[in-house]
């Protein structure tokens, strides 16, 4: 095991070196001259003036040497500057990360309340009623693009009741409930989104686990269905169902990007979608960077998770 | 009826069988008999293409002309979806959309295919140093969330037109850079289903027996591999042309992407849909219903293709 854990850990340190370098050719691969485009927005700038701001970018040393320096930065917790707002890329990021955070865990909840029961009512009654609704349910879940459910959502209750979902975001500070209320609504419509894939690995895996012999002999035990079910069946089952909660960290991300936009919500999805819209660079390379280690992080420990739960599991 | 595996595995098929019809005629009439739900998928699809290629005809009004007079209409008989906030006719905006969709679905999914099969294809028939180089680089690109990285793609090319391209039009920089950026992501993640389908026809017993008849590399592939990795990856197309179509919807969702002028489902429920939806709910309602229709219709028909494409679950 500890070997296990030692190779898998020192996989994702070229992971993210390579995650690194990509994200600091995004600004280099900028046909055209970085220069020139922040310098547009200047049309009395001089040729000293470019020079200046060519160097204060760092941009008249050898790529290497940049890329060298960007790293030494990083890992300092030195993420860049906006070049707009002057702000520190990692300020950004310290105030709304929280945001997004909260929302992602809370989607990834809801998916997971809702998936895991429907998922194996499905595999225990199957072919019965209970598993076509549940089934059409995942596909819906799967088909049906969250950022069209959530115009729905705002659309429809407002003309048939009066009501819609609020879209202003209130910090939990200024009063929990109202902070719970504003989230919940994209919470729900991305954690349906996310319940759709889960629930179908989970049907999958329960109907497997329960034709395994084991399951057969706890039946002829005598032992009740419920009891088969809670107590035999799902320990082994859920184990394939915790890597897809890595693969879901991905969906989620892509998900808070646009729901915050949706939502008016301050998070770090809002914050990227607007930086792409102003051509901020270091932001965008900034929210990439902390998006990616995020991701891989939590894919590490969902592997090191896996191999614990289930000992026969060793990459070689 | 089993559900074997759910997104992201593709079952690898064997050797084709060579008794009586071939093996991609057995698996149309096995889908077409025993799977209604991709019959479902299938049917959609068609409707789909017939709008893709017909829409100048099947559209009753150009999709951009502005009817005076006619403004945020409700759905009648001239108008079967309603009209927008400057006139124009919502179901022909909605099957020229299927148009963009479908082009630049089908463009991305024939990059991808490309790259998954070459990447596929050389990982797993050559293995070692190569294998590894390709693998770690996927795992770093598959651990990414792949719409920051179009959206990251469409950012850095927002300023700029690629020599060779018209300056604007369904395909000019932003679209084909989209298509590149989905297609490629989309190829790297199915270049592991491709190369577990590889490995299984490289471990063969037939495959070995022409290696000591004295096949060449070329010979085997063409020959062996080749025709072997075929169903996976007509499934994983099916698939990723739903994927490709739901990427590329969002990212007009999101106003970036296809540029604003054409019609675009995506566009169409951020631009007109977000400004006049209480007035006009049908401005929302249409567009969007095409698009999850689509999506359902290709995740149905790649399951279903999967099912009967798959030999080990045939009986």
């Amino acid at each position: 095991m500890q070997r296990y854990i030692i190779r898998r850990i020192a996989l994702v340190i070229p992971t993210i070196l390579l995650v690194m370098f990509m994200t600091f050719m995004i600004l280099r691969l900028v046909p055209g001259d970085v220069v020139e485009l922040i310098m547009a927005e200047n049309p009395y700038a001089t040729e000293q003036d470019r020079e200046a701001l060519r160097e204060s970018l760092g941009l008249d040393d050898p790529i290497p040497v940049q890329f060298v320096r960007y790293t030494g930065n990083v890992l300092q917790g030195d993420l860049g500057t906006s070049p707009w707002t002057k702000r520190p890329v990692t300020d950004e990021l310290r105030d709304r990360a929280p945001i997004t955070l909260e929302f992602g865990l809370l989607s990834v909840l809801v998916g997971l309340v809702v998936a895991l029961p429907v998922g194996i009512l499905s595999a225990v009654r199957q072919d019965t009623w209970a598993d076509y609704v549940s089934r059409s349910f995942a596909i819906l879940a799967l088909s049906v693009p969250y950022f069209f459910t959530a115009t729905l959502l705002v659309v429809f209750p407002q003309i048939w009741f009066g009501w819609s979902p609020p879209l202003r975001y209130v910090p939990w500070s200024q009063g929990p409930i109202d902070h719970l209320y504003y989230m919940l609504v994209p919470a729900v419509l991305l954690g349906v989104n996310l319940s759709g894939s889960v629930m179908r690995m989970t049907r999958t895996m329960m109907l497997e686990t329960m034709r395994q012999d084991y399951i057969r002999t706890a039946f002829s035990k005598g032992l009740k269905e419920r009891s088969v079910v809670i107590r035999h069946a799902l320990k082994n089952a859920l184990i394939p169902v915790v890597t897809i909660i890595g693969l879901q960290i991905g969906l989620a991300v892509s998900g808070t990007l646009i729901l915050e936009t949706i939502f008016n919500m301050p998070g770090v999805g809002r914050y990227f979608i607007s930086a792409i819209f102003e051509r901020d660079y270091p932001s965008v390379q900034g929210v990439v960077l902390i998006l990616a280690v995020v991701v891989v992080s939590v894919n590490l420990m969902v592997d090191l998770l896996y191999g614990w739960l289930d000992p026969r599991i060793r990459y070689s | 009826m089993q559900e074997v595996g759910s997104a992201g595995t593709i079952a690898v098929a064997r050797r084709p069988e060579h008794r009586g019809r071939s093996l991609y005629t057995q698996a149309l009439f096995r889908l077409l008999t025993q799977k209604p739900m991709g019959v479902l998928g299938l049917a959609i699809v068609v409707v789909l293409v017939v709008a893709a290629i017909g829409a100048p005809w099947m559209a009753p009004a150009d999709p951009n002309a502005l009817a005076s007079g006619a403004k945020l209409e409700g759905p009648s008989l001239s108008h079967p979806f309603g009209t927008d906030n400057l006139g124009r006719d919502v179901f022909s905006r909605v099957v020229f959309g299927a148009r963009i969709s479908m082009t630049i679905g089908l463009v991305a999914v024939i990059t991808s295919t490309v790259i998954s099969v070459a990447i596929g294809v050389l990982s797993g028939f050559f293995g070692g140093v190569v294998d590894l180089l390709f693998q770690r680089l996927i795992d770093a690109l598959i651990a990414f969330p792949g719409l920051v990285l179009i959206l990251a793609m469409v950012a850095i090319f927002a300023d700029t037109d690629l020599p060779g391209l018209p300056e604007e039009g369904a395909i000019s920089t932003p679209t084909v850079v989209l298509m590149g950026t989905i297609g490629f992501l989309l190829g790297v993640g199915g270049s592991r289903i491709i190369r577990s389908a590889v490995l299984s026809v490289r471990a063969s017993t037939y495959v070995e027996a022409a290696q000591s008849l004295g096949a060449g590399d070329l010979r085997l592939m063409r020959t062996h591999i080749l025709p072997n990795v075929l169903p996976p990856t007509i499934t994983l197309a099916t698939l990723g042309l739903g994927t490709a179509i739901l990427l590329e919807a969002t990212l007009s969702f999101l106003g970036l992407g296809v540029p604003p002028n054409i019609a675009t489902w995506g566009g169409m429920l951020n631009r007109e849909a977000r400004s006049w939806m209480t007035e006009a709910p049908w401005l929302a309602l249409f567009p969007g219903l095409a698009l999850s229709l689509a999506v359902f219709g290709f995740n149905m028909l790649g399951d279903a293709l999967r099912d009967v494409l798959d030999p080990r679950l045939r009986t």
